[in-house]
């Protein structure tokens, strides 16, 4: 069995469990609040309650680090089941991966944009506010971030004694993947709180 | 210079990157749960990362043996198609799984392979003692001892070993 092949199995896994793990936010209640309470007061649970007891539909919330974890996971599963499918498994070899596919932090920027993009247009869609500072600081960080690791991979990460160039495990994996990792942690956490 | 000026700027951009990227994490989670999802993340992408790397490393010198054990075993026509197979490799992928794992275990793992040749003893002793001779070399760096190492087996040299009877 290709161990790939449990990635994805995985990533189910988690992305099932860590919700149900979650306490669930109020499937029952239909009470009206107490009448002290002003609307606005009220926060941003008690009206999901107040919508999720009236659909009589229960929903899950998720935490932002379990939201990066299936993100992160899901991303390097999906791309390493796609490289299995469709590359020629090297001669001797079972599979055709290489030190280069485990370059994950590319997919991981990409996937905190992306993230953020689609929280910003559905929480405006909704109807929501998003906090457009918030916002603007998280743009700065992509512009630097996707700025600043290209280069430091082309610069630090590659051993140019060697011909073909050859990736560096430290400057060419572990960091880049740590920098990717730790933007797409930033993107989700803030990016979660302005979902709501 | 403009290219130390631009490795500069590449750790400088990035570094500002992670650190505000912190910044908003701990904004948006306070700083007990930042620092908690923080260590939780570099955990994950350290241990993720480097099971990775030791899983492609482990199965690459495994094919390298094998390729060098066959290389060994064949007629002299296909010592060269073998060898020629694995030189694209052998700077990407080859010379740096062995580099993870350091010279000393690289020494090992070659002894180890001479052992499985069965090289006549005289020819077996001298490959023995190259490695111990470019392990113990101090001139060279622990990568150019490792890369040297592994070179010198995927090489057409190994034509000249006899084959076993």
């Amino acid at each position: 069995m290709r161990f790939t092949a449990l990635l994805p199995a995985l990533a189910i896994l988690v992305a099932v469990v860590v919700p149900l793990a979650e306490p669930p936010v109020g499937v029952a209640s239909t009470a009206n609040p107490p009448a002290r309470m002003q609307a606005s007061d009220r926060s941003a649970d008690d009206r999901t309650r107040e919508v999720a007891g009236a659909e009589g539909v229960a929903r899950l919330r998720i935490s932002p680090v379990a939201l990066s974890v299936v993100v992160a996971i899901l991303t390097v599963a999906i791309q390493l089941l796609l490289k299995l499918g469709s590359r020629q498994p090297l001669p001797g070899k079972r599979h055709g991966l290489v030190r280069e596919d485990l370059v994950w932090w590319l997919d991981w920027v990409v996937a905190a944009v992306v993230a953020c993009l689609v929280l910003g247009l559905s929480t405006a869609r909704d109807g929501g506010s998003f906090d457009a500072v918030q916002f603007l600081i998280l743009g700065f960080v992509f512009i630097l971030g996707l700025g600043g690791i290209p280069n430091m991979v082309r610069l630090y990460g590659y051993d140019l004694t060697s011909e073909p160039p050859a990736l560096r495990t430290l400057m060419g994996i572990v960091v880049p993947n740590l920098a990717g990792a730790l933007i797409l942690m930033g993107t989700i956490s803030s990016g979660a709180q302005l979902g709501g | 210079m403009q290219s130390e000026i631009a490795k500069f700027l590449s750790l400088v951009l990035t570094s500002f990157s992670l650190l505000i990227s912190l910044a908003v994490t701990v904004a948006a989670l306070g700083v007990s749960a930042a620092v908690l999802v923080g260590l939780g993340t570099v955990a994950f992408t350290v241990v993720v990362t480097v099971a990775g790397v030791w899983l492609v490393g482990t199965r690459t010198r495994s094919r390298y043996a094998e390729q060098v054990m066959a290389m060994a075993r064949e007629t002299e026509s296909m010592v060269d198609t073998s060898t020629e197979a694995l030189e694209p490799e052998l700077s990407t992928e080859v010379v740096p799984a062995f580099q993870d794992i350091g010279v000393e275990r690289t020494r090992e793992a070659i002894l180890e392979m001479i052992d499985k040749l069965d090289l006549p003893a005289e020819k077996a002793q001298k490959e023995r003692d190259f490695v111990a001779r470019v392990a113990a070399d101090k001139s060279l760096a622990r990568r150019d001892k490792v890369e040297r190492i592994v070179r010198h087996f995927a090489s057409k040299r190994v034509a000249d070993w006899d084959p076993p009877a």
